[in-house]
């Protein structure tokens, strides 16, 4: 199943002051694949593909991107490796004094000398594969949630990368944009070759596309599989959150003393 | 990318206004001229005491401006001041070599400034020739200070 | 006892950090290779931090300098000296508060416009998604608007000079009868070219960077969340201010107070 990987994290620890995020992560990304990352909200998803893209530093442990170790990089190096990633916000991030043209255009115009003409050839071709050719004119407040995160993904693959992260790419979105976000992750990955990292807590849809997941929670990686094996694993946890119960390992109830006492107030608390 | 026309302009002029508007203060403001050192010639004066006298103070000739002070220094011969004047270039070989250059004051609390008086002498002042008859400021103090020391003698 | 030092210490440690931080800040940011597309970003926030702030300096300046003629004008006449008027208004204006009123009315108008910008950029993942692109944020975002109201600044306080003046004159010779000529002249002797339009430009260049770079720090190292945006606002504002002032009574101390 796994060929040579594509992205290796080891044994990767981070912390955000007090609080432990990642006490040693493993994660074996293969090159071609859509790779899923689930875990419940607040398990540092984000702050993952954030230590990935090199935006962030680890406490200790590595992360090679195609064997090269993005943390030792230097500000030049980083910012050419980035160029061969695309990385899709929870937000589009779109910018928002550009239009929806001008946006997918801003990697090709940063990074390349292309003639006017070329850009423009490109631009429509990243623009049609996500359906939004007729939109170019459009300013980003003009769009719907949906549509943004389709252009920003249109601008992640602007310069045919190797990589691409995508940060809860169905997260708020309406039953019909999810299958059209779900639709166009499977296509781009199999039209254009790339490696895709999901991360996400949108189980269904997640596992529909995934060729391997990982299950991330407490800091480590609680399971790992592909899709189909991943029911079986006999991980509470995992189970809790693969089958969406809404009590178990994950308690209900943020921590708080005893209800009967508490609502007779027996220990004089406000 | 597209440039807004109306907005390079709107940066334009308004480059344009703080360069105009440097230009005014520059020329209506500080009365900054360009005016080629040639226009002028410079004479010295020396005075016992100039009081408040500063560099830039204006010499005038019957209350009209005709120079300003440029430098005001120690003259360590005599141990008085020596004041030098940039006059216009017109008046070069105009003043009598007796030419009076007295310290008068603008009002009771004005800036104090230089007045030029012309004498009879028939021979002329030469550019960076000296002012001999010259009338030192009056210092309000000493003033004071004889007209309250006269009371007491009486 | 012991606690106090030691927070002490640890506040002053925090001061220093964020100090140092911020002069990384300036330094990363003002180095940017200018190139056809940085004239034309630089364009872009001359336009909106200069020319959008050009209405509000202007109007400002007319109101101070028509106040500076009145208030002037009761005191001068005491000592008949009125004719001093116009040297009276355009010193004041000049050395001092075209400055730091153009960099207070800066600091309100266009340093808080910044650092919401850059803030929102931050909540909206723009920086960071920039930064996925391989552009430095630095580079793009915050060079140009730094350079901008480097240049801005000192602009908006020659047009408040300017228009002070005219609105001393307007008051001084139009309302309350000085004579013109004694309006310009007083003012022509008695100011010098590069002492007092001089300095007062470099107090305005120093004002300038300072509140650009508060302005744009302020916004690039917020919390990202709309209360940090409001909070970094006001900090932005306020320390603009603070800063400003402080500054104003070191400056002027050194060019006017005689220890040069």
């Amino acid at each position: 199943m796994i060929d040579s990987p594509f992205v290796e994290v080891e044994d990767l620890r981070f912390s955000r002051g007090e609080k432990t995020i990642f006490s040693g992560v493993e994660l074996r990304i293969p090159r071609g694949r859509i790779t899923a990352i689930l875990g419940p909200s607040g398990t540092g998803k984000t702050t993952l593909l954030k230590l990935i893209g090199g935006q962030l530093l680890p406490d200790a442990g590595r992360v090679l991107i195609a064997g090269q170790d993005v943390h030792a990089l230097s500000r030049k190096a980083l910012f050419s490796l980035r160029r061969r990633m695309g990385m899709l916000f929870q937000s589009g991030a779109l910018f928002s004094d550009l239009s929806v043209f001008e946006n997918v255009a801003f990697p090709l115009r940063v990074h390349t000398d292309l003639p006017q003409t070329m850009i423009r050839d490109l631009v429509l071709m990243k623009l049609q594969a996500v359906g939004l050719r007729g939109a170019r004119e459009l300013m980003p407040a003009e769009l719907s949630g949906g549509m943004a995160r389709r252009v920003a993904l249109a601008r992640a693959i602007a310069l045919d990368p190797d990589l691409v992260l995508y940060d809860e790419p169905f997260v708020g979105q309406d039953p019909i944009s999810k299958g059209v976000l779900v639709q166009l992750i499977k296509k781009l990955n199999e039209a254009l070759g790339l490696t895709s990292i999901v991360v996400s807590h949108d189980i269904q849809e997640t596992l529909s596309i995934a060729d391997y997941v990982y299950v991330i929670a407490d800091g480590r990686v609680m399971a790992h599989g592909t899709p189909g094996s991943l029911d079986i694993d006999d991980d509470p946890r995992v189970s809790q959150f693969v089958h969406g119960e809404p009590d178990g390992p994950v308690p209900f109830h943020y921590p708080a003393p005893d209800y009967f006492r508490d609502i007779l107030n027996l220990e004089g608390r406000p | 990318m597209k440039r807004s026309k109306t907005m390079e302009l709107g940066v334009g002029l308004f480059m344009l206004a703080g360069i105009l508007g440097l230009l005014f203060l520059g020329l209506r403001v500080s009365g900054l001229t360009f005016t080629a050192p040639s226009d002028t010639f410079q004479l010295e004066a020396n005075f016992a005491n100039i009081g408040s006298l500063k560099p830039r103070a204006r010499v005038t000739m019957s209350g009209v401006t005709v120079g300003r002070v440029t430098a005001i220094e120690l003259d360590t011969e005599w141990y008085d001041a020596r004041v030098i004047l940039e006059l216009d270039a017109e008046l070069e070989g105009q003043l009598p070599r007796d030419t009076t250059a007295s310290i008068l004051t603008a009002g009771l609390l004005g800036e104090q400034y230089i007045g030029l008086s012309v004498g009879g002498d028939p021979e002329m002042l030469a550019a960076g020739d000296t002012i001999r008859d010259t009338q030192s400021a009056i210092v309000l103090e000493e003033l004071i200070q004889q007209f309250v020391s006269n009371m007491v003698n009486d | 006892m012991i606690g106090r030092i030691v927070r002490l210490g640890r506040s002053g440690c925090d001061v220093l950090e964020a100090l140092g931080r911020a002069s990384l800040f300036l330094a990363q940011s003002a180095v940017g290779i200018p190139s056809r597309e940085g004239c034309y970003l630089w364009l872009r926030q001359m336009h909106f931090v200069g020319v959008l702030s050009l209405a509000i300096v202007l109007v400002s300046g007319l109101f101070i300098g028509m106040v500076l003629a009145l208030q002037g004008y009761t005191i001068l006449v005491d000592f008949g000296a009125e004719q001093a008027l116009g040297q009276m208004v355009s010193l004041s204006l000049l050395r001092e508060l075209s400055p730091v009123v153009a960099a207070l009315l800066f600091a309100g108008r266009a340093g808080s416009a910044l650092t919401a910008e850059i803030g929102l950029m931050k909540a909206t993942e723009q920086l960071t998604s920039m930064e996925m692109i391989g552009v430095d944020p630095l580079r793009r975002i915050v060079a140009p608007r730094l350079w901008a109201g480097f240049v801005a600044l000192p602009m908006l306080t020659i047009g408040f000079s300017v228009i002070g003046i005219y609105g001393g004159y307007l008051v001084g010779v139009e309302w309350l009868g000085v004579f013109e000529g004694s309006y310009w002249s007083s003012m022509q002797a008695n100011v010098d070219f590069f002492d007092d339009v001089g300095n007062g430009m470099v107090k305005s260049l120093v004002f300038a960077l300072v509140v650009t770079w508060i302005a744009v720090y302020q916004g690039y190292d917020l919390v990202p969340t709309s209360e940090g945006i409001s909070r970094a606002t006001t900090r932005t504002v306020v320390y603009a201010s603070l800063a400003v002032l402080g500054l104003d009574f070191v400056l002027t101390a050194v060019m006017f107070g005689g220890f040069s």
